[in-house]
Order: structure tokens, then sequence, then C-alpha cells
């Protein structure tokens, strides 16, 4: 267990909708120690996406940061300039995008982009940073390296290229990747190859990994902790097998349960969560799940829940399963 | 809203231009020459062909308010009268190609990748290779400036001009209606109607024709603005509306002899008269394309 | 359940041109890629069965043209007996009705300049012609998938992803189908949607007697839902068979690598298992699997091997077995 890396508080992103700026992100809590792997979970429209690209402060124009802080490194990272920003990005703040495609310039070659990236953020000569990208490009698994660096996204397949995305994420040495659903758009072969990937960097580089999914699955395979989003708020965070073991929050419990999973018996019921996420700019008093909570209380409705807090876990919920 | 039997969305089309400044502005533009065109013989003081040689040459004054030209007759007038031959050529060429534009995209689109789309997209290659200009000339040299009478029609020289200008619209139109057909034709909504056992006229008709309307809309006004200045410029030559008619193009002629006598409102009234036109229609086109395709044209993408 | 014989497929093959000139395509010399080769199963009535593979395998162009949306280069499509590419007139829209499709939810499988209303009236003319309660049969057909009457005039933009799938359902439904391909239907959608489609389809099963091929790469879901499984890489047919037999006995080593690469959950934490390398690259002759294959022996990559029987009504297509 690490020093405090990464600590967001009480975080409030905002959107305009019509004429009105409605919170995507309506108040995210969380920390990372260095050395951890921290899963986010959820769907769409829970703002976990969002909340990732505050962090790294890259929200779109559009959207506003309303409300709370960042402290990286113990530095609050709202409030520093832009150029100091751009500094920490892809140096000691790095992130995967999920789609490896667009993610890249299409004409410019791999090569020439992970240089730029090495060079802006470190002083080294051409030489040393052609050595180190090569070393980076060896280090997520790419066979002939060289090859790689020569060639344009598009030559690559999507598996290559999410590990190259990888490599430029990792080029300058960061305290802390974000990866933000970087397996959706991949085959599931080549999805486990990436999760390997990960695998083997944590245990080798000892990197500290926030990592953002819907699958629960594939989560639980990379990650220690996890913090679940629902409507752009945190609706229970603990140890992953805690949060596997023993949900606290009814749509924790659901969404496990209204998958289905190979070991399952083939008459298992699925669960089914009616009715649909809310759209980001409805707002209602309570709990933001409980129009569609099996559990919901009275309560549930007009208030929102408090944080409980057991050991190494908490969760928002007035009628939580124990 | 009630129903006037006007679509919804293009209600909200016309508010959607009067949302956008420079949308307005266009609109605005063309809708005013549109009227000051149609109602040339109540608006304008004077007779467009009326010779008055005590007055020629007059610069603008409270009789002529945009002075007079070599003969004496009022520019102003020549003005008014003028917007007639332009819009015409701008829209009655859209008019023509259009429906040859829009048969030979939709058809090369939907059966894209087969020998159909092979043949129509090279004929209408071969068609965009050729220049207006020399055409024209080609056309003017053949069948003379002077209007012809074949039984009950007169083919007046703008209408030669239209047909030319409408037949090299194709080309235009028909690689517009293409890029989007080819892209809804491979869509799942289309192979959704096969399967109904829908046949490929009717998805074409209903399913495709409707959602290339938009493209043509805004691709139409921006090739009006085109006809206004090709008008215009044949006019200048000699190979559109002949003189003493008026027209733009011809008003522009006219005063060729005069740039550098300074008798500037010659030139400078037919010159601001075709420039507003082919702002507005252009601004108009610019609206019309941002609203009419990223907000509706939420379809897939050509790849 | 009785043991009718729907579909049966045989030899399906298709090929694609790549590249070549207008010389080659006369001369009818254009290289090719071939997106499926030699495919063979059959479905009886009632059964649901799975088509699994990962991006490129040939599962969705095998749909396309069971529905005679695409050409086949050769083999045999046989629906209730009769080649479908010869059928015409009144027993082509015999089949038009029999056999349907749902599309993988995108922007592309509903019309979006057009309601939802007209969508499936359109769709219920072109079953039952112009009679006057299209507008109820239409919101029966909303309410057999679980929605209600407001959707019918929305765009579909309007709606969410999981409205959008289930009207995709209602408009497949419309033509009261007895086989329904559905082409990953739930993989577009959040994870708590693709539960309350699931169930759409599994209601449809049991109260309409479907038969389904359902094409996913979700193993877990083809597990859940479907009784038989087919298991596809580059174009063929590697393993068929019962949904337990494949997934808990799997022969093939690219099945297994398949089950293998499935996320685990809790019981998958700290496991090293090896994962395949490489991508589907299909070269020349041998089985197409071999260079990814861990266990491939000379043999595997000169002759390619025939299907074998592992189990009752389970079959392999691997040298090893």
């Amino acid at each position: 267990m690490g020093a405090r890396l990464l600590e967001v508080n009480n975080l409030k992103v905002a959107f305009p909708v019509g004429n009105v700026m409605a919170e995507a992100v309506r108040g995210v809590s969380f920390e990372i120690n260095t050395g951890d792997a921290v899963g986010v979970l959820g769907e769409s429209g829970s703002g976990k996406s969002v909340t990732a690209l505050a962090i790294l402060r890259l929200i779109p124009s559009t959207g506003r940061i309303t409300g709370g802080s960042v402290k990286f490194a113990g530095e609050d990272i709202l409030s520093i300039d832009e150029a100091n920003m751009r500094r920490l990005r892809g140096r000691d703040l790095s992130m995967v995008f999920q789609d490896p495609l667009t993610a890249f310039n299409p004409a410019l070659r791999i090569g020439r982009q992970l240089l730029n990236v090495i060079r802006t953020h470190t002083s080294t000569t051409v030489q040393q940073a052609r050595t180190r990208a090569l070393e980076v490009l060896d280090l997520v698994g790419l066979p002939n390296p060289a090859r790689v660096m020569r060639s344009y996204p598009h030559e690559l397949s999507g598996g290559m290229r999410q590990r190259a995305l990888i490599g430029i994420a990792l080029a300058c040495n960061p305290k802390l990747l974000i990866a933000d659903e970087p397996t959706t758009a991949l085959d599931v072969t080549i999805q486990a190859q990436i999760v390997d990937l990960f695998h083997k960097l944590r245990s080798e580089l000892d990197l500290t990994l926030l990592y953002i999914t819907h699958n629960l699955d594939l989560m639980a395979e990379l990650c220690d902790r996890a913090i679940v989003m629902y409507a752009g708020n945190v609706v229970e965070e603990g140890k992953v097998t805690d949060l596997f073991q023993a949900p606290r929050h009814p749509y924790t419990r659901m969404l496990i349960d209204c998958v289905p999973r190979l070991e399952d018996s083939r008459n298992r019921e699925l669960t089914v969560i009616k009715g649909m996420p809310p759209t980001i700019g409805t707002t209602n008093p309570g709990c933001r799940f409980s129009p569609r909570c099996p559990s919901a209380v009275e309560r549930c409705h007009v208030e929102y829940p408090e944080e409980s807090f057991e050991a190494q876990r908490r969760f928002s919920c007035w009628n939580p399963r124990l | 809203m009630q129903n006037w039997g006007i679509p919804r969305r293009y209600l909200l089309l016309l508010h959607s231009i009067g949302a956008s400044r420079t949308g307005l502005f266009g609109f605005c533009l063309v809708s005013v020459l549109a009227l000051m065109a149609i109602f040339a013989p109540w608006i304008a003081p004077y007779e467009p062909t009326q010779v008055d040689m005590l007055n020629r040459l007059q610069p603008p004054s409270w009789s002529h308010w945009m002075g007079t030209d070599l003969t004496g007759r009022d520019v102003f007038s020549r003005l008014i009268w003028g917007a007639r031959p332009s819009l015409q050529v701008g829209i009655l060429a859209v008019l023509i190609g259009l429906p040859g534009g829009f048969a030979v995209g939709l058809l090369a689109g939907f059966y894209r990748g087969t020998m159909l789309e092979t043949i129509l997209m090279r004929i209408v290659e071969i068609i965009a290779a050729v220049p207006l200009l020399i055409v024209a000339i080609a056309v003017v040299g053949v069948l003379g400036v002077k209007p012809i009478a074949m039984g009950p029609f007169t083919i007046t020289n703008e209408i030669k001009i239209v047909v030319v200008l409408g037949f090299l619209y194709i080309p235009g139109l028909a690689r517009v209606v293409f890029a989007v057909a080819a892209a809804e034709a491979t869509s799942d909504y289309i192979r959704a109607r096969r399967i109904q056992g829908v046949r490929d006229f009717t998805l074409i008709v209903s399913d495709i024709l409707p959602n290339c309307l938009s493209v043509v809309i805004v691709w139409g006004t921006l090739l009006t603005a085109g006809g206004v200045l090709a008008e215009a410029g044949l006019s200048f030559v000699g190979l559109g509306v002949q003189p003493p008619d008026a027209s733009w193009g011809v008003m522009l002629s006219e005063a060729r002899k005069f740039i550098f006598s300074g008798e500037w409102w010659l030139l400078f009234f037919p010159g601001l008269a075709i420039s507003l036109t082919v702002i507005g229609l252009n601004l108009l086109g610019d609206a019309l394309r941002d609203i009419l395709d990223p907000r509706h044209y939420t379809g897939p993408r050509l790849d | 359940m009785n043991d009718q014989l729907l579909l049966e497929v045989k030899s399906l093959t298709k090929d694609f041109p790549v590249g070549g000139s207008l010389l080659s395509r006369i001369t009818g010399s254009t290289p090719v890629m071939r997106a499926v080769n030699d495919l063979n199963f059959r479905i009886h009535r009632g059964e649901v069965v799975g088509l699994v593979g990962e991006s490129g395998c040939g599962k969705s162009t095998s749909a396309l043209m069971l529905l005679r949306l695409l050409n086949k280069t050769r083999g045999t499509i046989r629906y209730r007996g009769q080649e479908i590419t010869e059928l015409d007139g009144a027993e082509l829209t015999s089949f038009r009705r029999q056999v349907q499709m749902v599309f993988q939810d995108s922007h592309s499988a509903l019309n979006p300049r057009k309601v939802v209303r007209r969508t499936l009236k359109e769709a219920l003319r072109a079953r039952y012609g112009k009679t006057s309660d299209l507008e109820d049969k239409a919101i029966e057909l909303l309410r057999t998938t679980g929605l209600g009457a407001d959707v019918l005039s929305r765009y579909p933009h309007e709606l969410s992803g999981g409205q959008r799938q289930r009207i995709g359902i209602a408009r497949a439904m419309a033509m009261e189908p007895e086989f329904i391909v559905a082409d990953e239907p739930v993989s577009s959608l959040d994870v708590s949607l693709q539960a309350q489609i699931i169930n759409v389809f599994q209601a449809l099963r049991e109260k309409r007697g479907l038969t389904m091929i359902l094409i996913s790469h979700d193993l877990a879901l083809v597990n859940f839902l479907c009784d038989r499984v087919l298991v596809m890489y580059a174009g063929e047919m590697v393993e068929s068979g019962d949904s337990e037999s494949v997934m808990k006995h799997a022969a093939h080593p690219y099945t297994q690598a398949l089950i293998g690469a499935v996320p685990r959950g809790l019981a998958g934490r700290g496991r090293q298992e090896k994962t395949l390398a490489g991508t589907s690259e299909v070269l020349g002759e041998g089985c197409s699997f071999a260079p990814r294959c861990p266990a491939a022996m000379q043999r595997c990559h000169e002759i390619a091997p025939k299907n074998t029987t592992v189990a009752e009504g389970h079959t392999a297509a691997c040298h090893l077995l």
C-alpha cells in the first residue's frame, strides 16, 4: 500500500442541456494509492468517462467542472494553469482511450507519434527517444517494434493498435494510468491479451491503474478495489472480492446477477433491472436508482442516501442488503 | 402543432433558418431579389428599354436613382428587370438538371458495385469534364442567338442557356445524391425492408429518395447561385440575353466601355446585384446545410 | 418439439473479390477473399442455435446469405426443403414471411427519418396488405416487446438503444416469422439492458415456438440462450454441438482459447492462463487456425482437418482428434 496518489473529492461536472447546465458527475469522491488497481464500474450515463476526463482536465469545452477538487501527488490540479497541466498529461498522468483507431492521427506513423510524446515531456536526444520508443513497444508485447514504428495506424490490427496506444501512454513512465474501456472495441481473445498485458505491466512496473469498464468480470480479474457509479454518483465502493461476494447496494447486486456467465447452469434466471438509467438533465431528490430498485422504500424516493461505512467499503443506500 | 399538412420538420427548418443570423440574411436577400423579379413591372419606374438620348449617361439622381446608361435607359429599372433572367436561369437550370441528376445518383448509389453504377458514373464524369463556355459557344454557333420558332414555342437564347446549364448540372447533383444513396443502400433498415419482400423500386422511391432530399435542397441552392453567375457571364460575352433586353450580364457588358471614363454607376449596380444574389444564395445554402445535415442526417456515413 | 428440419446448409461458400482491375473482372481472375468456407449445418424447428466467433469469422456474412441478402458463391441453402436462391413469386413471398432478421442496433437498423409508427406500419403492410387495423396491430407488436404506444410518434434518435432494439424485434415479428436470425442483438446495449432484451427473446421463444439463430461473440450469452452452438473461425466451422457439451468439453483448440479468454470475475484473479497470441489472418493450406494454435503439428499446416465426432451430436475439425 503506497502513498496517496490521487484524491478526488466531491467532483462535479456539468454540461449544457438545452438552456441549463445539467450535472453529469454529481459529487464523486475516491482515492487511489500508489500501486493500486482501482476499477470504475458503470454503464452509459454513469459519468465514469466524464470523471476520468475531468481528472485530466480534458472535458469538452461546453462542459465545466462545477465543484470539488482533484489532488494528484498532493497538488491540486484543478487550479493549476493549462501549461502546467500539459506538463502533467502524458508524463505523470496518462490515459488510454476506448477506440484505438480514432485515438491515433491517421496521417502520421506510429513512431512519429510516439517520439512526439517522448520528446515533448523529456529532454532527450532523438537517439535516446528512439531507444526509449522501441523499449516501450517491446514492453507492450509488440513483435518487431521497429516495423511498428514505421507503420501507420491503419496498417496495424485492432489489438496491436491498442498495445501501441498503451505504449504511448507509458512512454514517459506515468505515475497513474487511466484506461477508459480499453478493450471494448476488441475481440474477446484480443481482450484477454490486453488484460494479460495490464497484469504484466502492473507487476513489472508497479503501475498504478484506474480502469474504467462496464464489464464486471473483467474488472474483477484486474482490479483490487472498485467504485460503482450510477447516474453521476458513486453508489458503492470496496474491495472487489467484497463487492462480488456481498454487494450492499441493490444496483451492484443486480448488475452482477443480470449478466449470463459460462459457469451458470442453463436454467438460471437472469435478474432484470427494469426501466432505463436516467438521462442527464433529469433530477429527483432521492436516490437516483430508486425508480428501478426492487428494494426501494419511501425514503429512497425523497432523500438522497447518506453514505454508510464498513470496513474498507462504503455505499449509499437506505435499504441495503446486509 | 396543428396539422397543416406540412411535416413538422419543415416548419422546424424555417424556424432554424431564422435562428441563424447568416441564414436569415441570406434568406432575406434572396427573397428581396425574388420579389423584385416577380413584381418588376410594378416596381420599375421606367420601361427597361425606354431610350432617352437627351439624358444619357447621367449619374444617380432623384429622377434616376441609379443613373442612366449609354442610351438613356434607367439603370434602376433595368436592374430590376434584369433580376428576371438571372433568377430564371438559376432556378430553371437546377430544375432541368434535377431529375437527371437525382435519377442517376439514386440508381448509381443503390446499385453500387454493379456494372450499372460504373456506366452511369463514367457518363457523369464525361459530362462533368465539359466546360460550360465551350458548349455555350458551340450551341449558339449552331443555333444562332436569335430566338427560334419551333411550332407554337419560341426558343429564346435564355432557354438555350438554361438547357445547356441544366444538363451540365447533372454531374454535381448526381455525385451528391450518389454519396447519400450509396451509404443508405447498405444500411440495415434497407435490408430489413428487403426481407419484408419489398421490391427495389419501392425501396429507392420510398426510403432512399426522401433521405436524399436534404442534400439536394442544399446543393440546389448553391447551383442556383452558380446559374446566376453563369447567366451573367454568358450574357457578358454575348451568348446569353441579347440587348436591348436587360440582364445584369448585358448591363456589365455595355458598361465595359465606361470603366475608366468615370461612369461608375453603370458597373457598380449590376455588379452589386450579382454579388448580393450569389452571396445570399450561398449563405442560405450554408445555413440549410448546417441545419439539414448534422442534425437530421444522423444516418450512416460513406465508408 | 417436433423434429421438422427447417434449415439445411451444405458447403456454403462466399468469396469476395479483392482489388483486381477491370480486365481481371472480365476475365474472372480477380483475387478473392474467402469469407465463408464450406459451411454445413442443420436446424430443426424449435431449436435455438448460437453462431459464435470473433470479428471477421464470417458469421454475419453467413447470416446475410441465409436471408438472401447476399449472393452465395457455392453451396446450397434449403429452407423447408427448397433452395432459397431459386424461390420466386409466391414461394419467395412465403419465405420472406417465415424468415426474419434482427439487426445489431446501430444507427442503421431503423430509418432515421421515419417515426416508429411508419416503420412498423410498413412492415405490417408488407405482411397483411392495406387493412384498416394496422395501428392496432402495431400497438400490439410493441406490447409484446414491452413497449408502450407512446413510442409510435418518436424518431429513432429520440429513443434509447434498448427501445430501438425492441422496435427492431417488433418489426421482425410483424411478419409473423417462424425463424429468426438475430445478429449481435444485444452487444451495443448496456449490460443492464441486455438482460431485458434477452428476456424478450426468451418469451418469444416460449410463447411462439420460434426457431432462432443467435449470432454473437459473447459465449456466456450463447451458452445461456442456445441449445446448440456452432463455432466459426476464419470462415469455417471448427466445432459444433450441444451448448453444454461444447462449453464444458470443448474439443477444438480455438474453442478452448475462446472459452479461456472469457473474463471469469473473481475466479479469474491471479490466473496465468496463456492467452492466444496473434490475429486471425488466413494463410494458405492446412488448418486456418494452425498459425496460432498452441498444439499445431506439421500436419496441421499442410492438410485441412475434417470433422470428427467427439461426442453425441458434437463434432470438431482438428487433427488432434
